[in-house]
């Protein structure tokens, strides 16, 4: 490393919308700012789906995902950030020394802080260990969507879904206008995972059937995939014999949920969540390792882009801070837990700071429900709450609370 | 249309032309064959089915280097074990394979299991093995933190090898030294012709010489085409799970059962791979097709459940992958357990010369089987050759960029730019690699062969950011089209044509 080390107030890692808020608002209050991003083109996901309805809750407009990055590319760019794309970041050190690597060249840099914004990955075929063979012709739903749009390339005639993600639902729709036959979209739970509006626009208006409580329990075909077996599961999660029916078909993609992309995060020393595989974090978004900021879908899988821009802004903010020496954070040990109560499948943070004065909490309900009453409690003192008229595991919700003298662990429940 | 080469463009040598040797198969045994040979003066022919070299049991199995413990003293598993366990380390050093003599663990989860440790013991101590020891819990946990035994095997000289690794190794090196692979070729009899014999294929005749039949789980019924009396193999599948390299950072060595009375196989174990990733398997279930690799359900469960009593905090939620592997067996399911390897020449053609049952321990055994045939039947009948050592070109398998210290890194970097830009992000795979894999001497351009020789794909994610960066490198820079995508082979096509055809008007 023959040239010298660069110095920054805040480095952040990925450049999708949560990355591109975070650089933003951090180089706006002042920090010198560098965001890293392994592709050539700034924007993260967003630039292969080419679907619209990005923007809405950030904007009040309806936009494309490229479009959608482009507002924070050039919001970046505007405010200074220094952004270097087409590099990888091969490793972080807690002290926050970066060694990323290029066409070329291998470079260090370091930063005050950090922010973690490198998105997630797809569960493949393995992980969800599907039974079968292992033929050419089994893609993520989202690998999918960029050799289509990104590549011109067909990646088959007659296509099964599995699962309801979002990802899924919107190449349901895409493949069907590409001339592909989607076949049916299969979900193992009673109910879409994907958003209402999604399985609306993506497959109600093209009469594509969905099979709720079904999985595909084997693959066929040695070579390139011939059909898939698709069985009834009961309430306990097991196929009901004599249920099966196949399906001939050339593709079975995949659209079975999203794994926050922690390997970096983990070999630096940062504690993973067992339920979101996200960080934990304070309401500042700082993890354990002082110094280190999470935010967007490598804390938690987020259902709108601009839920992830949003959060990304906070955490670039809270960086910046940090960068001057304001730290908004306590360290794990003086904070005070943030749990998940009944009807509650996490909360994001999963801790607060004593001397912090108020929380936006971010979660999800654990299944869908009707009119619900959202419940903040600390000790016996309930310290927030809200009315849905609905509540879908597949929506995030949010609820911001005021601190003010905590009798003990805030619990997020619903009823 | 497609633009790129396939191995079927290569004609088949054919107008009277015969070759020294014909090799059928090539796994680990027929490259290892196919190195040795091309040391020397000869003309050699491999035939293989498949699109790549090693795609069936040789890359689907434990990557286990054996140690001897586990075969009668007598026999011919015991004696390559043996040789070959010794022959292997050298050629992995050779070629630069990895390997790693990490020692393995039998456990008893139960003082009932006890007495099978030491009759191993003995077996192996019989065949020579070194450093055997039956320790306590105490020393299980101080070698392996987390395994759940009342006693277990210390088996110091047992190993791991990249078994892919050095199948193509072998192969590509005897391949730069002149020996022909025709791939996508399957050779279907053996009959006697003039001057030597003709294996007829799907794709015309071959002739050689003398005929090497290492064709795995088809050894058997090949070898009757010409050698009635030669044994039927009875395919037995092998499920494997891999775990994500997360899980290998807390596994030094393998974890074996006892092994099961009259199993066909030696009980599921836990095993670290050179790369990183933990196994877990192999199952045994008897099947009747012998091409069969489908995965079931309910087998990796089962996998997870015995493995688990040996490792009970086990992380299940880590599993990246399935694989499954059929043995070759020489004993039917009535009879169960193992036969011993079978090394035949032909009664009436005894230039024909069968390998059959090859199964566990054959990747161990490989290299010891191929100087066995070169050594003890080829050259005791017409001696070979050798080659001046100037003329044998050394190929080694490159190390994983991923692998080297940062000092080494950047100074490949400065020397191309191309390993500088990582293609791959689970397996740290650069474009410099990608390239060097679809450069191979074997001319093979599947997704599955560039997966073997780079790793690229091969990681957690499944390749769902190499495949896309993939993609475009070899559509932009390269000129492939869509159809020139396969997986396994031509039968194996990734994406069915161009979405929008480019227009020209």
């Amino acid at each position: 490393m023959t040239e010298q080390i660069r110095e920054f107030d805040v480095a952040v890692i990925g450049g999708g919308p949560a990355g591109l808020a975070a650089a933003a608002a951090a180089a706006s209050q002042g920090a010198q700012v560098a965001l890293i991003d392994r592709n050539s083109q700034l924007g993260g996901i967003l630039n292969q789906c080419i679907h619209d309805g990005f923007g809405l809750h950030a904007f009040g407009e309806v936009l494309t995902g490229p479009e959608f990055a482009d507002r924070y590319v050039r919001r970046a760019t505007d405010a200074g950030v220094f952004l270097q794309s087409n590099t990888l970041v091969t490793s972080l050190a807690p002290s926050g020394e970066i060694i990323c690597s290029r066409y070329g060249q291998r470079k260090q840099l370091r930063a005050k802080a950090i922010v973690l914004a490198m998105g997630c990955r797809e569960r493949t075929r393995g992980m969800i260990r599907i039974p079968g063979y292992r033929p050419a012709g089994v893609y993520t739903a989202g690998t999918a969507q960029w050799l289509t749009n990104l590549a011109n390339v067909r990646i088959g005639r007659r296509v099964v879904i599995l699962g309801s993600g979002d990802i899924g639902l919107i190449m349901a729709r895409r493949l069907t206008w590409e001339g592909a036959e989607v076949i049916a979209v299969i979900e193992k739970l009673p109910y879409p995972s994907g958003l209402p509006r999604n399985i609306n626009q993506c497959l109600l208006d093209y009469e594509i059937p969905l099979h709720l409580s079904h999985s595909v329990t084997c693959i066929h075909g040695k070579d390139r995939v011939e059909r898939v077996t698709v069985s009834r599961f009961d309430e306990t999660g097991t196929p009901v014999a004599g249920s099966e029916f196949d399906l001939v078909c050339d593709t079975l993609l995949l659209s079975v949920g999203l794994i926050p992309e922690n390997e970096l995060s983990r070999r630096a020393g940062v504690v993973l969540d067992r339920t979101t595989s996200g960080a934990t974090v304070g309401a500042s978004y700082m993890t354990n390792v002082p110094g280190i900021f999470s935010c967007g879908n490598v804390l938690h899988i987020h259902d709108l882009a601009d839920w992830a821009a949003e959060e990304g802004e906070r955490a670039g903010a809270s960086a910046a801070k940090y960068a001057e020496g304001i730290h908004g954070d306590a360290v794990v040990e003086e904070s005070i837990p943030i749990r998940a109560g009944d009807g509650i499948r996490y909360v994001i943070p999963q801790r607060v700071s004593r001397s912090t004065d108020q929380v936006l909490m971010s979660f999800r309900v654990t299944e869908p429900r009707g009119k619900t009453t959202i419940r903040a409690i600390s000790g016996k003192a309930m310290i927030g709450s809200t009315q849905l008229n609905k509540a879908h595991p597949a929506t995030m919700v949010q609820l911001r609370i005021q601190i003010e003298d905590l009798a003990g662990p805030v619990e997020v429940t619903c009823s | 249309m497609p633009r790129l080469e396939r191995p079927t463009d290569q004609p088949i040598p054919g107008g009277g032309s015969m070759f020294d040797i014909v090799l059928i198969g090539a796994g680990v045994v027929g490259s290892a064959i196919a190195r040795v040979l091309s040391q020397y003066r000869c003309t050699v022919a491999v035939i293989e089915k498949e699109s790549d070299v090693g795609m069936a049991a040789s890359s689907r199995n434990s990557g286990v280097i054996h140690a001897g413990i586990n075969y009668a003293p007598d026999s011919l598993r015991a004696r390559f074990c043996m040789q070959g366990r010794k022959l292997l380390l050298t050629w992995c050093d050779e070629l630069n394979v990895p390997y790693k003599v990490c020692g393995k663990l039998i456990v008893a989860p139960s003082e009932e299991e006890v007495p099978g440790l030491r009759r191993l013991r003995s077996t192996g101590e019989a065949n020579g093995v070194p450093g055997l020891a039956i320790i306590g819990p105490n020393e299980i946990t101080e070698l392996q933190p987390g395994i759940k035994a009342v006693a277990a095997l210390h088996v110091p000289s047992s190993g791991i090898v990249s078994p892919y690794a050095m199948t193509l190794a072998m192969a590509e090196e005897a391949a730069v030294n002149g020996v022909t692979f025709l791939l996508e070729c399957e050779a279907t009899q053996i009959r006697p012709v003039d001057g030597g014999y003709a294996v007829d294929t799907d794709r015309g005749t071959v002739s050689g010489r003398w005929v090497i039949n290492s064709a795995g789980i088809h050894a058997g019924h090949l070898a009757q085409t010409i050698d009635p009396e030669a044994p039927d193999l009875y395919p037995c599948v092998g499920e494997y799970l891999i775990l994500d390299k997360q899980v290998g950072e807390s596994l030094a060595m393998s974890v074996y059962p006892a092994p099961p009375v009259g199993g066909a196989g030696l009980g599921v174990h836990i095993t670290p791979t050179t790369e990183g990733n933990v196994l877990l398997g192999p199952s045994d279930e008897y099947v009747s097709d012998p091409e069969t690799t489908s995965c079931a359900g309910k087998t990796a469960d089962q996998l997870l459940e015995e493995a688990m009593i040996m490792w009970p905090a086990l992380p299940r939620h880590l599993v990246i992958g399935a694989y499954a592997g059929i043995r070759a067996k020489r004993t039917s399911p009535s009879v169960g357990g193992f036969g011993d390897f079978l090394i035949r020449q032909t009664p009436s053609a005894d230039r024909v010369v069968h390998l059959i049952g090859i199964e566990s321990p054959g990747l161990t055994a490989a290299p010891a089987i191929a100087d066995y045939v070169v050594h003890e039947i080829l050259h005791a009948n017409e001696p070979l050759v050798q080659k001046p050592l100037s003329e044998v070109v050394h190929r080694p398998w490159s190390t994983r960029f991923d692998d080297l210290p940062e000092e080494e890194k950047e100074r490949l970097v400065a020397k191309d730019p191309n390993y500088g830009d990582i293609i791959c992000r689970c397996e740290g795979v650069t474009k410099h690699e990608l390239l060097h894999a679809l450069n191979n001497p074997l001319g093979v351009k599947t997704l599955t062969g560039i997966k073997y020789r780079c790793r690229a794909t091969m990681g957690r994610c499944s390749g769902g950011y190499c495949l896309p960066r993939m993609v475009e490198i070899l559509q932009e820079e390269h000129g492939w089209e869509p159809d020139d995508f396969v997986l396994r082979g031509p039968s194996s096509p990734a994406f069915a044509g161009r979405l929008i055809e480019e227009r020209h008007d």
